[in-house]
């Protein structure tokens, strides 16, 4: 189906809009609109769903509460002393035999001065019929054709709001994927065929076998009944397992929602303290030894501003005794004798006045020589005792500067991977509610796998009761063939044992099947549209379209990838569902781009475009979405094109 | 609307008796056309009797 026309007359902020959607000849199929958020973009979905159901998903809060009517025309119309105004939504559709279908909603107002109360609504219907188009207003025979037309559980994978997809893979649109297969596929027919046949077999047949008053037949019929009541009891008591296990993953799957990449907030959090506390301890540490090197870096100042004048000394020590300068040994003493005794006891004879004087001085000279050498030997020793400390020093100087260089590069890298995850805890939108959420969905895990154990053993539990009744009607059935004259009844039994289970089967079967063909085209999709090649390995519909994600590593991302990678997804499920409900109709995006990442808006608008050649395709774009390389990609492609944008 | 054919051909597949396929088909056109099924599975016993 195509659609050719939207028609709005005062329906919120369109007086009076008209947009076409014919196909130009050689073109694609694709139609763009290019409209400020002011415009009402949103509001032509609300109107085609009010158009079809009356109800208008797409409001935001603030507008629920605002009337439909153009609140413009209302005020003229007061101008002009009030009168009736109708609202109305007009959608032309052309289905690929030709046949041209218009669906239109109205709804009509008094406005007064003081009111503006709605007085009347109306629907219609027209189609091509045998003698000519046939007009339908009657509520449930126009409620009938939009339900086979578009119906309402999967309106949204038609005429979508690309906004509201971060939503798309949430519990509702699951049930409504799943009701909307459910129908597509006449599940639902075989299901309430199957149930008529079992209630006629209850409700009619055995009744009347029961007449019979065999007492054979009426035990045999009890130990069936018993045995079908046994396993109906424990078939719900499976359904309640798997009822808590369906609820539990819900809830784990909108807490995923929640987590998002947000995932080891807690970790990040004690890695924080932890690193807080090294970075302190490190810090002291280096204060430590800061304080050390400047206690060294004074005395090895002191000591190098000495160091000239103390190897002067040195050296002069040095010099003093490996030369002549050493001090001779002489005992004072006996010199002194000598002067008293005016005689030198060595050479026997007695000493002139130039002699004494000479003895005299050798006397004074030795004095002097070893009090000075005697302090050159503690000068030395304090020197060279000095010399060790500062080569001690010095050594312990290297070391602890060494030390303080390496705590500066590790309390720079403790600092940096601090700053990594401040950054990371700065951008959680609520931490506490993260925190919070992952202590929730620990709960619901296990909660989810004790009721999956609980379930292996109900089940088992359940073919055994299944056997049991199995067994039963075996006997039931064998007991009733040997009474000839419930051979009728019998038979009639027979059809509908044969019939409630070839469509009950038949159910599983069909709904399986679109299951799996859904999951392989899906991502098919998907793989084709994405830029990240070769991420994820494989897309899971479970029993209750329950979606799931892997990636290479087997592990479940959907919840957790990116809103643009969310966003392809979604696009993808929708052309899958489109094509396997056999409802391969138009695609109606708003926003199509607006929560997808800039590495993928190419290849959207060019899945898109190319999308465009068999099926119609219109997209509402805002002007920031619209941006030059958008308008490239799709410059001469397209049948129709209507800016509504300030600037133009 | 009418019963798919992928049903119909499982039908075949599973019900090796004509006549009870017949009913079946009968019953799901009737479920299908939003009819009541179990008036019209006693309708369509009576008529094969």
């Amino acid at each position: 189906m195509r659609l050719e026309e939207i028609k709005l007359e005062n329906y919120r902020q369109h007086k009076d809009l008209s947009l076409n959607f014919s196909r130009k000849l050689g073109e694609k199929d694709l139609h763009i609109i290019v409209a400020d958020n002011t415009f009402g973009k949103t509001n032509i979905l609300n109107a085609i769903s009010w158009c079809f159901y009356g109800q208008e998903p797409h409001l935001q809060n603030e507008s629920l509460a605002v009337s439909r009517i153009n609140t413009s025309v209302v005020n003229e119309t007061r101008l002009a002393g009030g009168g009736k105004i109708k609202v109305s939504v007009q959608l032309t559709f052309r289905e690929d035999n030709g046949d041209r279908l218009t669906f239109k909603r109205e709804e009509t107002y008094n406005v007064s001065n003081t009111a503006c109360v709605a007085i009347g609504s109306g629907i219609h219907f027209s189609m091509p019929g045998p003698g000519g188009v046939e007009s339908v207003e009657d509520k449930d025979t126009f409620d009938a054709k939009v339900t086979e037309f578009v119906p309402q559980e999967i309106h949204e994978f038609i005429f979508f709001d690309a906004e509201r997809l971060k939503n798309f893979f949430g519990s509702q649109m699951q049930k409504n994927v799943k009701t909307g297969i459910y129908n597509f596929t006449q599940a639902n027919v075989l299901d309430k065929a199957a149930r008529a046949f079992k209630d006629y077999l209850n409700d009619e047949i055995e009744p009347q076998i029961s007449k019979s008053g065999d007492t054979d037949v009426d035990k045999a019929q009890r130990a069936k009944k018993a045995a079908e009541k046994a396993r109906d009891k424990q078939q719900e008591t499976v359904d309640g397992i798997l009822h808590s296990i369906r609820i539990a993953e819900e809830e784990i799957a909108r807490l995923n929602g929640i987590i998002g990449n947000h995932e080891n907030i807690g970790e990040k959090e004690k890695k924080r303290q932890s690193l807080a506390v090294e970075i302190k301890e490190k810090e002291t540490e280096l204060k430590e030894c800061n304080q050390r090197l400047m206690v060294l870096c004074r005395s090895l100042y002191v000591f190098t501003r000495l160091f000239p004048s103390v190897k002067n000394y040195l050296r002069f020590i040095r010099d003093a005794e490996t030369n002549n300068g050493k001090t001779v040994a002489v005992d004072r003493e006996e010199l002194k004798k000598y002067i008293d005794n005016r005689h030198c006891d060595v050479c026997n004879t007695d000493l002139t006045e130039s002699a004494l004087s000479y003895i005299q001085h050798i006397i004074d000279q030795n004095t002097i020589s070893a009090r000075l050498s005697s302090q050159m030997q503690i000068d030395k020793n304090s020197i060279m005792s000095a010399f060790h400390t500062y080569k001690d020093d010095l050594d312990e100087f290297h070391k602890k500067n060494d030390k303080a260089d390496e705590l500066s590069l590790k309390i720079e890298e403790l600092l940096n991977e601090k700053a990594e995850i401040d950054d990371f805890l700065a951008h959680v939108p609520d931490t506490e509610t993260i925190k919070e959420s992952i202590s929730q969905r620990k709960e619901f895990e296990q909660s989810r796998n004790t009721e999956l154990q609980k379930l292996g053993i109900e089940k088992q539990q359940l073919e055994k009761l299944e056997k049991a009744l199995s067994d039963a009607e075996k006997d039931y059935n064998l007991v009733l063939a040997k009474h000839k004259n419930l051979s009728e009844l019998l038979e009639d039994k027979r059809v509908c044992d044969n019939a409630r289970k070839a469509l009950e089967q038949i159910s599983k079967e069909v709904l399986k099947e679109c299951r799996e063909v859904m999951q392989q085209k899906t991502y098919d999709i998907f793989c084709k549209i994405m830029t990240r090649k070769g991420r994820y390995n494989s897309f899971e519909i479970e029993e209750d379209y329950n979606v799931k994600l892997y990636d290479n590593l087997g592990n479940q991302t959907l919840g957790s990838c990116s809103a643009g990678e969310t966003n392809i997804l979604a696009y993808s499920f929708t052309l899958a569902l489109q094509q396997v409900t056999g409802k391969d109709s138009l695609l109606f995006i708003d926003t199509p781009l607006g929560r997808i990442d800039v590495k993928n808006r190419e290849n959207i608008i060019n899945h898109l475009v190319n999308i465009a050649d068999d099926k119609q395709v219109i997209l509402l774009f805002t002007p920031s979405e619209y941006t030059e390389n958008a308008a490239n990609i799709i410059a001469g492609r397209y049948s129709s094109y209507n800016n509504y944008t300030s600037n133009e | 609307m009418a019963i798919n054919e992928t049903i119909i051909s499982k039908l075949k597949e599973k019900i090796k008796d004509e006549s009870t396929e017949k009913i079946i088909e009968e019953v799901l056109n009737t479920v299908e056309k939003g009819g009541s099924p179990k008036p019209a599975i006693k309708k369509i016993f009576k008529k094969t009797k």
